[in-house]
């Protein structure tokens, strides 16, 4: 279990905090009926309705300055930072592009890209498994003028799916190698992407693939998912990729 | 495994509306955990006494519900029930759905005194 999870939602430390004593109040006359005085409440309220609220601020500050935000995210090893580093590459010269890279330890994968856009900022989430909007909003005021806004998700197909950041579009990689069943396996983080990237495809020659039952087994949990086949080292698939982002950027 | 962060939350929510109420301790959580939510029931059940221990919330029961994927059709119109992650209308095999419930885990309600 991911033990420093519960730090950055400030929840621990709050519920740690705000306990109202009820050591103080013995409530001595309901103690020969334990049922007695137990009213219900009807809340029917999001878990992640704080995280939400972040998130639309974030939106709503990337509206205003025009920025559009793109979120990657898939399992450790499927090929993001590669990716990232073909695609700012190729855009140096048309995009002002910033990452935002999140990793539980390290910024290995941040000094990959540095140099490469505008401004790389790295998160080292400390043992959390996923970004969360409030990771985010620390650093939008802190950003140069940019055009494009990526994030590397922390590696992880489970949790970072459950927290918007405020990005406009969330793009998922599905390396070949991790074959077709994945969407299945992990269908919140799959069904929440309406871009999927198969990359490393130049690895295909080598493996016992199914492309059209990855793309099959996508549908089943985002039917109208965009299926983009690429490999950031051929450049193959690449320019589809590309001219995704320009659009994004109004370009 | 992002249990903690949430029943971390699902502390916070509680407490704020036990404070709102003006009751003094939780005794029952209710949580529906939809199909598309990326909890696992588990985890959330491990984590929950960890994160209320030593508050008013500790030694709450936690009652979890699994919520089903709630879809509409847009081809035959109907609504539909499904408690795999399928996108896909059971009636007609239709892709075109919209989700109309079961991507979130919710506090229901909150018994109190």
């Amino acid at each position: 279990m991911c033990d420093t999870c519960g730090c950055d939602a400030a929840g621990v430390a709050a519920a740690h905090h705000d306990h109202p004593h009820a050591h103080d109040h013995p409530h001595a006359h309901d103690h020969h009926h334990s049922h007695e005085g137990v009213r219900r409440l009807e809340l029917g309220l999001s878990v992640l309705a704080h995280n939400d609220a972040h998130a639309a601020e974030n939106r709503a500050w990337l509206a205003q300055h025009g920025l559009p935000m793109v979120d990657l995210l898939s399992s450790p090893g499927s090929g993001k930072t590669t990716l990232l580093e073909a695609t700012l590459d190729a855009l140096r010269d048309e995009l002002r592009c910033g990452v935002i890279v999140g990793d539980v330890a390290t910024d290995r994968d941040a000094q990959r890209l540095v140099g490469r856009c505008a401004a790389v900022h790295a998160i080292e989430t400390g043992g959390a498994c996923h970004l969360d909007a409030t990771h985010v909003s620390g650093l939008l005021p802190a950003l140069p003028p940019l055009d494009l806004l990526l994030v590397e998700n922390v590696g992880n197909l489970v949790c970072p799916a459950a927290f918007d950041l405020g990005q406009g579009l969330r793009v998922a990689l599905l390396s070949v190698t991790e074959g077709e069943d994945k969407p299945l396996k992990y269908p919140a983080l799959f069904h929440r992407a309406p871009v999927v990237l198969l990359t490393k495809c130049d690895l295909l020659p080598h493996l016992r693939y199914s492309r059209e039952g990855a793309v099959a087994n996508l549908r089943q949990v985002r039917p109208d998912v965009r299926v983009i086949e690429l490999s950031a080292q051929t450049g193959e698939g690449m320019g589809e990729w590309l001219a995704l982002l320009r659009a994004q950027a109004g370009r | 495994m992002h249990e903690l962060s949430l029943v971390a939350a699902i502390a916070d929510h509680a407490l704020h509306a036990l404070r709102g109420a003006g009751a003094t301790q939780v005794v029952a959580v209710d949580l529906s955990l939809g199909v598309l939510s990326c909890a696992n029931r588990a985890s959330l059940e491990f984590c929950f006494p960890l994160a209320v221990r030593g508050t008013a919330l500790e030694g709450a029961e936690l009652r979890i519900r699994s919520a089903p994927l709630v879809l509409a059709c847009g081809a035959c119109g109907r609504q539909s029930e499904r408690m795999d992650p399928v996108l896909r209308c059971p009636h007609c095999d239709d892709a075109g759905v919209d989700v109309i419930s079961g991507a979130d885990l919710t506090i229901d309600s909150l018994e109190v005194r």
